[in-house]
């Protein structure tokens, strides 16, 4: 038992360490203000800081004065308005709340140690949105919807997210038509930083798909230009020679006419 | 070694290192977007060898608007690379703790690794004097060699014929 509560005692003891306060001048605010940072941290291992403000006799306002959606759009992850919304479900179900960008929690003077303990939870599980992982750029799929909708005005049927046999493995393609009489067509939308690279990669790959499909397949790259680094001409010189059919982002018509080209619309 | 928070299409730390060293400029001042729920100024970032031709930099500053009776919060630039890469940034927070290097308090600038990415932080050198949205953007120009204006391009003077 004694032991118990000298490990708890040493915790509170390190913990307390850990956290730092800073006085806040503020003219704006409504009361004398104070920042507590605490050992939490969220994107850009930014501790999570809590403002308190005593804005009436014994009342207190806690807020995060924008941080932790800050520290999202900083480290460059998007907050898009599906995820506002689920941040303030987030925030409701630890009784806090958003105001503009500030995550806001009023609580009395009695219950403020506890309510600053919930605060830093809520603030701590909506900052560490960062932790999860795009799986593909947002701005790809966008790209991928506009080639579907090319698609779609053609009136070709598509499988979406395919994989197409080479002769030495399979590669990932977004859209796919089937031969059907007439020469069918793989394309791919790509986005990367290292675009030399990038550009090797799909030239190998299409020339793979090619030597297991002969003739049947047409195959085409569209480059996402806006969530890539700029393209060089090298760069695209490669995608050419292994593609029949490069479209920018920015110029979807190129598709278009690619597939009028190569005999696959008519 | 490779941190599970590394995103592998990011750059490389030399690779970022070189994009800040280079020298780079801005076309113009730009002007103070009042959103929603924040200000914020954008540019987008050229190389002076490249010039007119994106690099995929965008220099980013914002401050969040404040709703009454709560203290305001102080601005933070960004460098960003190919839109979600913080290659640089500068920021203000009570304490920020450093994963390879000390504690840093107060104004402080995110430097990009290839370990930690954008975690890495020292102190704000030069000193923060000016904590507007633009005392903060103007820094970040500075630091990171971005000027401002386009480059003037010198033509060569023609040489005529050598003396008879």
């Amino acid at each position: 038992m004694a032991a118990r509560h000298r490990l708890v005692k040493e915790y509170l003891r390190s913990y307390g360490k850990l956290v730092v306060s800073e006085r806040v001048n503020d003219k704006a605010a409504a009361g004398e203000s104070l920042v507590i940072s605490v050992p939490l941290h969220v994107a850009g291992d930014h501790r999570v800081e809590i403002t308190i403000t005593e804005f009436s006799h014994n009342r207190f306002l806690l807020s995060d004065t924008g941080r932790t959606l800050s520290s999202l759009t900083d480290g460059g992850r998007s907050v898009t308005a599906d995820f506002r919304k689920r941040a303030e479900e987030i925030a409701s179900s630890f009784g806090a709340h958003f105001v503009l960008d500030y995550l806001l929690l009023e609580c009395d003077a009695r219950d403020v140690g506890t309510k600053i303990q919930v605060f830093a939870e809520a603030s701590k599980t909506i900052g560490d949105a960062y932790l999860l992982q795009r799986s593909r750029h947002e701005h790809v799929r966008q790209v991928v919807s506009e080639v579907k909708k090319i698609f779609e005005a053609r009136r070709l049927t598509y499988k979406e997210d395919c994989k197409v046999k080479g002769v030495v493995e399979k590669h990932p393609f977004d859209v796919y038509v089937a031969p059907n009489g007439r020469p069918g067509v793989a394309i791919a939308v790509i986005a990367g930083h290292n675009t030399h690279a990038l550009a090797k990669v799909w030239a190998f790959n299409c020339s793979d798909v090619r030597e297991a499909h002969q003739d049947k397949l047409r195959l085409g790259v569209v480059i996402d230009e806006e969530d890539s680094a700029p393209w060089t001409n090298p760069s695209r010189k490669i995608l050419k020679k292994g593609a029949d059919i490069v479209a920018s982002s920015s110029d979807l018509n190129a598709l278009d006419h690619g597939l009028l080209f190569h005999g696959i619309v008519v | 070694m490779i941190s599970a928070f590394m995103r592998p299409e990011g750059p490389t730390q030399d690779e970022a290192d070189k994009l800040v060293k280079k020298r780079k400029y801005i076309r113009k001042w730009p002007i103070m977007i009042e959103g929603e729920r924040e200000y914020r100024m954008i540019a987008t970032v050229f190389r002076r060898s490249l010039p007119n031709r994106p690099c995929g930099l965008t220099i980013k500053a914002h401050v969040k608007k404040a709703p009454s009776g709560v203290p305001r919060s102080l601005p933070s630039c960004v460098l960003e690379l190919a839109g979600r890469f913080r290659i640089r940034g500068i920021d203000y927070a009570v304490v920020h703790s450093c994963p390879s290097g000390p504690i840093v308090y107060g104004w402080h600038e995110h430097t990009w690794t290839n370990r930690y990415e954008d975690r890495v932080v020292l102190r704000a050198t030069p000193r923060i004097t000016d904590q507007s949205i633009a005392g903060v953007f103007a820094w970040g120009l500075k630091k990171w060699n971005i000027d401002l204006g386009e480059p003037v391009i010198k033509k060569k003077a023609k040489r005529h014929g050598s003396a008879a």
